[in-house]
């Protein structure tokens, strides 16, 4: 049933009752925001994938693929925005073969918000959908229980407050194409620096009408510094007890090696037992 | 049809059971008996108590979505619109491959269904679990053959 098994809920909810404690919930940590500016959209994101407290991956990609002009930043679960996106994707790619027509952000949204709406939030896909169709630039954002905004500025993930702070004191109406993308790495830089769950670089995807232009690793702020020391042992630095040097020929008493010539072809014998000499 | 216009299925925790509790374990031979070899020892507390909320949803979100477009199309055009189109699709749903090679690929099905350019993860991950685990043919036969005996 779509990815899902229950078939170990009446064993855990036993056990659960039986005093076992509940398992503990991941808190995830993100920053992903998005843009509107004159004749097309930007969303950036920071490159930090969690796993509890642990960094799991220091650059990964939280920028998915859609359809060409249609973008899409998530946070949440790491696996659930990617399977989400995909499927959208597949889903959306089918619908703009059966119309014939390129595919809008608003059904792209729609699909999305019906999709996790159907699973209550246990998929836990936060995501900030972007693009431009034939009806202009679009901007939306799509909880994991499936609400959705549509705003000129938008924010999500735990360094969205963070994030959103520098959109309040610095967003202005009109804004060009250099300006939106400054101002959402400013964003993002605010969420890896301010809020512990986000780090690392800042990816950013600009989509105009014509085409979308990812630039991944946009800024690098966090690269990491060569050591000053090493600490590797130089050669020699343990003494040589003792030396024992055993030859290849000495084999030869055991086994018969077959010398290979460049080919690989060697001549052979059928009673020949070959080993990597 | 029920009649009613539900948008999703309703919460299914049942407040009480009657024996034989489900007719889906039921023994092919006979339905009034648990086939305990095939679904395990019954149990009326595990089937009164243990549901998952999300579970009754996604099992009946198909079916639920299907009713409130046919109640839909009988208020508008009349009784006779949803029972000419479970007319097509009793004839085109006629059709029967085992699910161990495959299932039925019913494009036609599809289309009557609306479905004919989507995907979903039930096409690709098939059976209940998610070990990908369809049920065999001679389980598959029995439903059948028990549907023609009634």
């Amino acid at each position: 049933m779509g990815g899902f098994d229950f078939s170990n809920h009446t064993r855990n909810a036993a056990l659960m009752a039986a005093g076992m404690p509940a398992p503990k919930a991941t808190s995830t940590g993100t920053t992903i925001v998005g843009c509107l500016f004159d004749g097309g959209v930007v969303i950036a994101a920071d490159t930090r994938a969690t796993s509890g407290s642990i960094v799991a991956d220091k650059n990964c990609e939280k920028l998915h693929y859609i359809s060409p002009q249609i973008w899409c930043a998530g946070a949440g679960t790491a696996a659930d925005t990617e399977f989400t996106t995909a499927i959208v994707s597949s889903n959306l790619e089918l619908h703009a073969l059966s119309t014939g027509r390129k595919p809008r952000v608003v059904t792209c949204m729609t699909m999305l918000k019906q999709h996790l709406f159907k699973y209550q939030g246990h998929i836990g896909a936060y995501l900030v959908v972007a693009g431009c169709d034939p009806t202009g630039s679009h901007l939306y954002t799509v909880h994991a229980h499936g609400s959705t905004d549509r705003l000129p500025y938008v924010t999500m993930g735990s360094g969205s407050l963070a994030a959103m702070s520098v959109f309040e004191t610095q967003w202005k109406k009109g804004l060009d194409r250099e300006a939106a993308v400054k101002l959402c790495s400013e964003a993002i830089l605010s969420g890896i620096f301010n809020d512990l769950g986000s780090g690392s670089n800042v990816d950013v995807c600009v989509i105009t009408p014509d085409k979308a232009t990812l630039m991944r690793n946009y800024i690098t702020p966090n690269v990491r510094a060569p050591k000053e020391l090493q600490y590797k042992f130089e050669k020699g630095t343990t003494a040589v007890l003792q030396e024992k040097l055993i030859s290849k020929d000495e084999l030869r008493r055991y086994i018969t090696v077959t010398e290979l010539d460049a080919q690989g072809d060697s001549s052979l014998t059928t009673d020949v037992m070959q080993v990597d000499a | 049809m029920s009649g009613t216009l539900r948008l999703i299925p309703p919460s299914s925790q049942p407040s009480k059971l009657s024996q034989p509790s489900q007719s889906t374990t039921a023994a092919p031979s006979s339905h009034s008996v648990h086939d305990s070899l095939r679904h395990g020892l019954p149990t009326t507390s595990a089937d009164l108590n243990s549901n998952h909320p999300l579970e009754n949803r996604l099992k009946n979100w198909e079916a639920t979505q299907e009713n409130l477009k046919m109640e839909t199309l009988k208020r508008t055009f009349g009784l006779a619109e949803p029972v000419r189109r479970g007319m097509e699709k009793m004839i085109v749903g006629a059709d029967f491959r085992p699910a161990v090679l495959g299932g039925p690929s019913n494009l036609h099905m599809d289309i009557l269904n609306g479905r004919e350019c989507w995907v979903d993860w039930e096409d690709v991950f098939v059976g209940d679990g998610l070990d990908g685990e369809v049920p065999d043919f001679h389980t598959e036969f029995d439903a059948i053959m028990r549907g023609k005996q009634r």
